[in-house]
């Protein structure tokens, strides 16, 4: 009669962990080597995973093992039963009270909660060739106090590898012209691309999806969903499948399935999280008499075929600058607590659910002056006493400032050309085309706008194309939602430059000019990462702002948190060398092309 | 028998879906599906519902005889008692 499902991220997680765990561990040692260690206390096994390498190769190392005795210590190797029956031979890491944290040598998560009752065996020692080295060997001790300590910079590093592995490959991977699905020569991105533009725009049109080819790599695609954020409407699109097409559901593997369905899970959460605390924010500034403008995605959610479908990052509201501070204050007494106050907005967390920008002002520099007031033309939402809604016209020409900022600052993906097709379809009876045309060529968007909207209505109109060959469509789906580091590196390398000299050298085709100057960019943009400027870490560090000639301990401060908190953007200082003159030269080349070289993007 | 406070019913894309907020998210991070019928006992026990009123709206809402809606409501109340979603 009544279903009630619980999904725990928690429980999740460690089914992950356990996935990834199971392709580097000791596979070779199968469920007949407990037995034969309960019977004569020792064996030698060869392990096949690479979770313990570099001290034990897969099939080359073999290893000997005695029945556990007792308490194990801190970095002592051991076998152990999971709960789901596999074997694994890891390392210790942590000795807790009743249980252990076990990690493998090749490996950065640790595995908590290992019972004493799962260790089976502890390692004595191992062969290299025919020599047997104990594990109380003086060379090998030194290995381990090594290898332990330089758990971090490891971290580094192959979160660095897995990271662009992740993105970078797949996302980077040169794309030919989707070919058609009976061929075998297609490429595989090219068709997994296709086949998730064809998703969202069944979606759009509130209709069922064709039938996924047998081709197609749901891998790549799930990657592809995952990077751009189209968690929700995919799974959509795959729930109406399977409601028209009986067929549909055999088509789609169930791992695939099980993944994306978990990631729309993990989003439609997030989306009812983020729904109650704006209830709450508006409940508040109504009481306090604060007049709010919703932005970006508060009012793209509803231009979508539903609300929900579209992944928020953050919640977007303009405030009067004159009530700023009541409006802070507000939030505060909500339970927000203050993150940054940048000189347009100021940023408050709740939790891990919300992050809200206060916005005083909606863009700054020379394209904000011409933008003018928006409050002189924001109308009442008609639904509150003090909620207001931005003019159609400013609304879009603020959305397509605001991707042109994140375009030269990092690219923007296939939910940005999504955004564009539904806003147009939302407003359109209610905006005039000229005054729009108008504004956004004041606001040197028009090429910019142009482009995009007929990418879009390429990829969603009426009748859709899914190209995907040309250079922007190239940049737009190998960016991700809001762009990749990688990516917002080049751009700031190439940025570095004076982009006009730069330009004028390429067309000169000096290319040792373009080469020097390349150089010099990095060099520049990694002193300006290292050492970043007054104004940039007050954003992060207030109290810089009073005491100026405290920069150097903002430096130190800075340079800590990232070693700690996100090492992985470390890699970027070694990936920036890779950089090639012909990428700076794409970057200048479709920025020219977009009309965006001229544009002063602070928003 | 009423649900503690920091769970909330939603109407997402035609689901019922609960979700925790607030502190309650510190404990709960996941999210239970809710058929209508499930969904019409979670709102009667926002508001705090006794059995028998929880059977009584069932009669209400449905065509069904008291025996069967006494165990629809026990079984969906044992399952919600043992996830911790209600307090006495």
């Amino acid at each position: 009669l009544s279903t009630c499902e619980a999904e725990s991220d928690c429980q999740n997680n460690i089914k992950r962990s356990c996935t990834l765990n199971e392709s580097a561990s000791a596979k070779g040692i199968d469920a007949s080597v407990a037995a034969v260690l309960a019977d004569q206390g020792w064996i030698v096994a060869t392990p096949v995973g690479n979770s313990m390498w570099p001290l034990l190769k897969r099939q080359r190392n073999a290893v000997l093992i005695r029945q556990a005795a007792g308490r194990l210590r801190r970095h002592d190797i051991a076998l152990f039963r999971r709960d789901n029956g596999q074997l694994v031979l890891h390392r210790v890491m942590e000795v807790g009270y009743q249980d252990y944290a076990c990690c493998g040598d090749n490996q950065l998560t640790w595995e908590h909660g290992i019972r004493e009752d799962q260790i089976l065996g502890l390692v004595e020692g191992f062969y290299r060739g025919e020599s047997f080295i104990s594990c109380t060997d003086p060379g090998y001790q030194r290995y381990v106090r090594l290898w332990c300590s330089s758990m971090g910079l490891r971290r580094i590093c192959l979160q660095g590898a897995m990271v662009m592995r992740k993105t970078a490959v797949i996302l980077h991977r040169p794309a030919r012209p989707v070919e058609p699905a009976c061929t075998q020569t297609a490429n595989p991105r090219s068709t997994a691309t296709a086949y998730l533009l064809q998703l969202v725009a069944a979606v759009l049109h509130r209709q069922s999806p064709p039938l996924p080819t047998r081709s197609l790599d749901w891998a790549i695609l799930t990657v592809l969903v995952e990077a751009h954020h189209l968690e929700r409407l995919v799974d959509q699109a795959i729930r109406s499948g399977e409601a028209a097409d009986p067929q549909f559901e055999s088509c789609v593997p169930a791992e695939a399935r099980r993944k994306l369905r978990q990631l729309a899970n993990s989003n439609l959460r997030r989306f009812i999280r983020q729904d109650y605390e704006i209830s709450r924010l508006q409940a508040s500034f109504e009481a306090q008499a604060i007049d709010y403008l919703p932005l970006k995605g508060l009012v793209l959610q509803y231009c979508y075929p539903a609300p929900g479908l579209r992944y928020m990052t953050d919640a977007d509201i303009l405030i009067r600058s004159g009530q700023l501070e009541r409006a802070v204050r507000a939030v505060q007494a909500l339970g927000y607590t203050m993150a940054s106050d940048s000189p347009h907005h100021v940023m408050l967390h709740q939790g891990p659910s919300l992050t809200l920008e206060l916005h005083h002002t909606l863009l700054s520099g020379q394209i904000g002056h011409k933008l003018g007031n928006v409050w002189d033309r924001a109308k009442p939402d008609g639904q509150s006493n003090h909620g207001y809604q931005l003019a159609p016209e400013d609304f879009t020409a603020y959305l397509l400032a605001h991707m042109a900022k994140h375009f030269s600052h990092g690219g923007i993906g296939i939910r940005s050309l999504i955004d564009i097709q539904v806003t147009r379809q939302h407003f359109q009876d209610n905006w005039n085309e000229q005054s729009l045309q108008r504004k956004l060529q004041d606001l040197g968007l028009r090429e910019f706008s142009s482009r995009l909207q007929a990418l879009a209505n390429d990829w969603f109109g009426e009748n859709p194309a899914f190209n995907q060959d040309d250079e922007l469509s190239q940049f737009i789906i190998s960016s991700a939602m809001i762009g990749t580091c990688e990516q917002a590196t080049l751009q700031s390398v190439a940025a570095q430059g004076k982009h006009r000299q730069l330009v004028q050298a390429r067309q000169q085709n000096i290319k040792q000019n373009r080469q020097n100057n390349l150089l010099q960019d990095k060099l520049r943009w990694c002193i300006s990462r290292v050492f970043p400027s007054t104004s940039e870490l007050a954003i992060t560090y207030p109290w810089l702002t009073g005491w100026p000639w405290l920069l150097p301990i903002a430096w130190l401060a800075r340079a800590g948190s990232i070693v700690w908190q996100r090492p992985q953007n470390l890699r970027l200082l070694f990936w920036i060398w890779q950089i090639k003159p012909q990428a700076v030269h794409r970057i200048h080349k479709l920025a020219a092309q977009l009309n965006l070289h001229d544009l002063d993007l602070q928003a | 028998m009423k649900i503690k406070p920091g769970f909330i019913l939603r109407q997402v894309a035609g689901q019922s879906v609960v979700v925790a907020v607030g502190p309650a998210a510190a404990n709960f991070n996941g999210m239970i599906y809710l058929n209508p019928t499930g969904a019409l006992l979670w709102q009667q026990l926002e508001q705090g519902s006794t059995r028998e009123q929880l059977v009584e709206s069932m009669l209400v809402r449905y065509t069904v005889d008291r025996s069967s809606a006494r165990l629809d409501v026990d079984s969906f109340m044992a399952t919600i008692i043992q996830a911790g979603f209600v307090e006495p």
